[in-house]
């Protein structure tokens, strides 16, 4: 993919001049706004509907936005608000993982897959405020901050966040190997 | 204690397991069709992206039944009072919407077909 540069507010300029040109924000955005809803998700026709749902509602406010930068995290902040909302309303249905679906041109260099595997169940399984927390922190390696700006949580509720949400997967995952470790050889 | 416990192993695999992937190929493409339609409904199925054609040819159909149920409405009680008038107009209402949803319609798009504008979802 063509890195677009960066400019300002001259992006965001430009697709309100020209309807065309707000390809180039969607192409540099499209990877952080779909790994977002993707790792929460689970689901690729999911993630594809709720970062189409953002862009288009970037599309609608986009004479506000200030700056490359401003765009950047509004949009962070609208798939953040979207997957956790969408959750909320749809908490009854189950969502299956088509993890083992890989994307084309994607080199998956996991070392182990079969613990990815079973650390993201144990990550899909967490309440949404755990999940966001985790991915904003983990795919975007965003600062504490960030999160509480992206997420609207409190700092200090994102560093407990945080810190619950380690504890709880560590002793859930180290189960996990124990349990692998002590699985009979030959099955 | 495990080794998920003290030397960071976790966050590492965490780093990897939620890192970010390449969108579809097809995204860029898809968002501008939608944003050169200019419009998208919702659906018992999900998110469903309709042809503005489609869309005016479905507010159309849907503000033609709303025309004929709510003006056989008023027509029907033509002698009653403006309030006993109103009122049918707005049960009428409710009922088409109900209808409607029933069938399958999203609510938003009925309403806003019916009694609004365009079709079109509003955030």
């Amino acid at each position: 993919m063509e890195s677009v540069k960066p400019v300002s507010r001259e992006l965001v300029n430009a697709a309100l001049a020209d309807k065309e040109a707000f390809a180039a924000i969607v192409e540099k955005h499209e990877s952080m706004v779909y790994s977002l809803a993707y790792n929460f998700f689970q689901d690729r026709n999911l993630s594809q509907d709720i970062a189409q749902e953002a862009y288009l509602e970037l599309y609608r406010n986009l004479a506000k936005i200030e700056s490359d930068v401003h765009l950047s995290n509004w949009l962070r902040q609208t798939v953040t608000r979207k997957c956790i909302d969408y959750k909320r309303r749809r908490k009854h249905r189950r969502y299956r993982s088509l993890e083992d679906i890989r994307e084309p041109g994607f080199s998956d260099v996991r070392r182990d897959p079969l613990l990815a595997d079973a650390l993201g169940q144990r990550v899909a399984a967490l309440p949404e405020k755990m999940r966001m927390v985790l991915i904003l922190r983990f795919q975007d390696d965003l600062k504490l901050s960030e999160i509480a700006d992206a997420t609207g949580i409190p700092l200090n509720t994102v560093k407990t966040i945080l810190h619950r949400s380690l504890k709880k997967l560590k002793s859930k995952v180290a189960r996990f190997e124990t349990e692998i470790c002590y699985e009979p050889m030959g099955r | 204690m495990s080794r998920w416990e003290d030397n960071g192993r976790l966050e590492v695999e965490l780093t990897e397991r939620l890192a970010r992937r390449p969108a579809p190929a097809n995204f860029t493409e898809n968002v501008m069709e939608t944003v050169r339609r200019g419009a998208f409904v919702r659906t018992p199925a999900g998110t469903e992206f309709l042809p503005r054609q489609k869309i005016n040819a479905w507010a159309a159909a849907v503000l033609a039944a709303a025309s004929l149920i709510v003006g056989f409405g008023i027509h029907h009680r033509l002698g009653a009072n403006e309030a006993a008038r109103l009122a049918e107009a707005q049960e009428a209402e409710a009922r088409l919407v109900e209808s409607l949803h029933l069938a399958g319609i999203t609510f938003n798009l009925a309403r806003d077909a019916a009694f609004g504008a365009g079709g079109v979802e509003r955030e």
